[in-house]
């Protein structure tokens, strides 16, 4: 499998260019261009807050960057999920035209999901800075956040796009648990609001940590050492189940495109 | 499987291919509307077994071989194309090869409707892993040879389709490759592009390639191939 990845990753020109081109070129004929990729969200998180923090008994100086942030680093993570369940399906004609290493389109997912981000969080961020004090310490984890968040999406990415090739009703109910997904990560609600018995929920969730790993600093929270142990391990489960996938069945998924 | 330093070659020992039957056989749940659809009395057949779409291929080519694959529609030569060209992996057998291998399976692919014909040749470039500048060096024989003028800064979408195919075949047979497989596809183009085509590939093959094409133009067979395997459901009947 490190063959197949280190291939996947040697046609950077692939996954990095010729994906930010294509996306470049959707918006081709649009006066905004890529800016839309900012509008929507903008439209969306302004009316969220207006609505939670009238109704939410906490802080808007809490709920509002809470909302923000969350909600860009939610559209990563869930654009990154509900992507590469199509992934390898989507490249039918790349996979059978020639060799075509498997990581590749799932690499192509992440720049893709990476490339939305970069436009969703400019606006996220200014609105969160308009509500809270200036920046802590803390923010130099970002970038390490960034990259645990890319190292576990690419094996998750792998294992989603390879059994939703083979079983085509998992990239529907991948789709329906998604939306279930969003209203149980704290987005339009606050972790602190997890009380009582069903608690425990929140921490089984992991959505909820992956988002935090890049939210608490960006937002002036305290960072919590569980969300990074179990991010990491998270992507050290995916990494070990990935290359058992891969060294039972290797490339054989294709004949199901 | 890529080899490399060995010269140019093809080669596929024993190679067979079944696909799965998923889809055609079992019952997904549609509420009826496959009935309405296509009418209650279309047959179903087992899921449990698969479909041999190849069946103890083997072929051996080095330079200078210029393969035709004959047979009617059906008998596995595409399929055949995509196991050669190490897309499909086969259920047995080996195939290699050495050198650099183009296929055009599917000539469209990559070709964005919304992007000039300019910058799909850098965009094709993009996916056959060459560098921009690269492409941009080879940008104007390109456009010279696929005779599409101030047209290629058009966009793709207003093109035809004998335009798009000559933008695809010239960008392939300038990204100087010393393997290529083509589907049932030089007949794209108009009349004077296709002789034209068929001169480059002369020439190409001159240059001590190799070559497998897929036809049922035996004219074209005769005038390009010095070897051709007749397919019969994904048994080569016949290799001369």
């Amino acid at each position: 499998m490190i063959k197949e990845l280190s291939e996947s990753l040697a046609l950077w020109r692939v996954w990095f260019f010729a994906t930010i081109y294509r996306i470049v070129l959707s918006q081709r004929r649009t006066y905004l261009g890529t800016a839309w990729f900012f509008v929507g969200i903008t439209m969306v998180v302004s009316v969220k807050a207006l609505l939670f923090s009238g109704i939410l008994s906490a802080p808007v100086e809490r709920i509002v960057p809470n909302l923000a942030i969350g909600m860009a680093f939610w559209r990563l993570l869930a654009g990154m999920v509900n992507d590469s369940c199509r992934s390898i399906a989507r490249n039918k004609a790349h996979f059978e035209q020639s060799y075509f290493p498997l990581f590749t389109p799932v690499l192509s997912t992440l720049v893709h999901q990476g490339f939305l981000l970069a436009h969703t969080i400019i606006p996220m961020f200014v609105i969160s800075v308009l509500y809270i004090s200036p920046l802590a310490i803390s923010f130099v984890l970002v970038p390490a956040a960034l990259g645990v968040i890319a190292l576990g999406a690419v094996p998750v990415g792998f294992l989603l796009a390879v059994f939703c090739t083979r079983y085509r009703d998992l990239g529907n109910l991948v789709n329906s648990i998604m939306g279930v997904m969003f209203f149980l990560t704290p987005i339009i609600w606050i972790p602190e609001m997890a009380k009582g018995p069903y608690a425990w929920f929140l921490y089984l969730n992991p959505f909820f940590h992956f988002i935090e790993l890049a939210r608490d600093p960006l937002v002036g929270q305290p960072i919590e050492a569980l969300n990074w142990i179990v991010a990491i391990g998270i992507t050290a489960v995916a990494w070990l189940a990935a290359f058992a996938l891969f060294r039972s069945y290797g490339r054989r998924v294709l004949i199901w495109l | 499987m890529a080899i490399k330093n060995q010269g140019t070659f093809l080669s596929a020992k024993d190679v067979s291919l079944i696909y799965p039957k998923a889809g055609s056989g079992h019952r997904t749940s549609n509420f009826g509307w496959q009935s309405i659809l296509t009418g209650s009395g279309q047959k179903s057949v087992p899921d449990n077994q698969g479909r041999r779409v190849l069946d103890g291929i083997n072929i051996e080519l080095k330079e200078g071989d210029r393969l035709g694959l004959a047979g009617r529609n059906g008998a596995g030569k595409t399929t055949l194309l995509k196991v050669l060209s190490g897309g499909l992996p086969p259920t047995n057998g080996i195939v290699q090869h050495s050198g650099r291998l183009v296929s055009l399976v599917y000539p469209q692919m990559g070709i964005n409707g919304e992007a000039t014909g300019y910058e799909n040749i850098l965009l094709r470039g993009l996916h056959l892993n060459l560098s921009l500048s690269h492409m941009r060096n080879i940008a104007d024989e390109i456009i010279d040879f696929s005779e599409l003028g101030e047209q290629i800064y058009e966009p793709v979408r207003t093109y035809s389709a004998g335009m798009r195919a000559r933008l695809s075949f010239s960008i392939m047979i300038h990204s100087n490759p010393d393997i290529i497989l083509l589907d049932e596809w030089i007949g794209a183009g108009d009349k004077m592009f296709q002789k034209k085509a068929a001169a480059k590939m002369k020439e190409f093959v001159k240059g001590a390639r190799i070559t497998v094409l897929a036809t049922h133009n035996e004219q074209l067979l005769n005038s390009i191939c010095n070897k051709v395997a007749t397919m019969e459901r994904g048994k080569i009947v016949d290799m001369k």
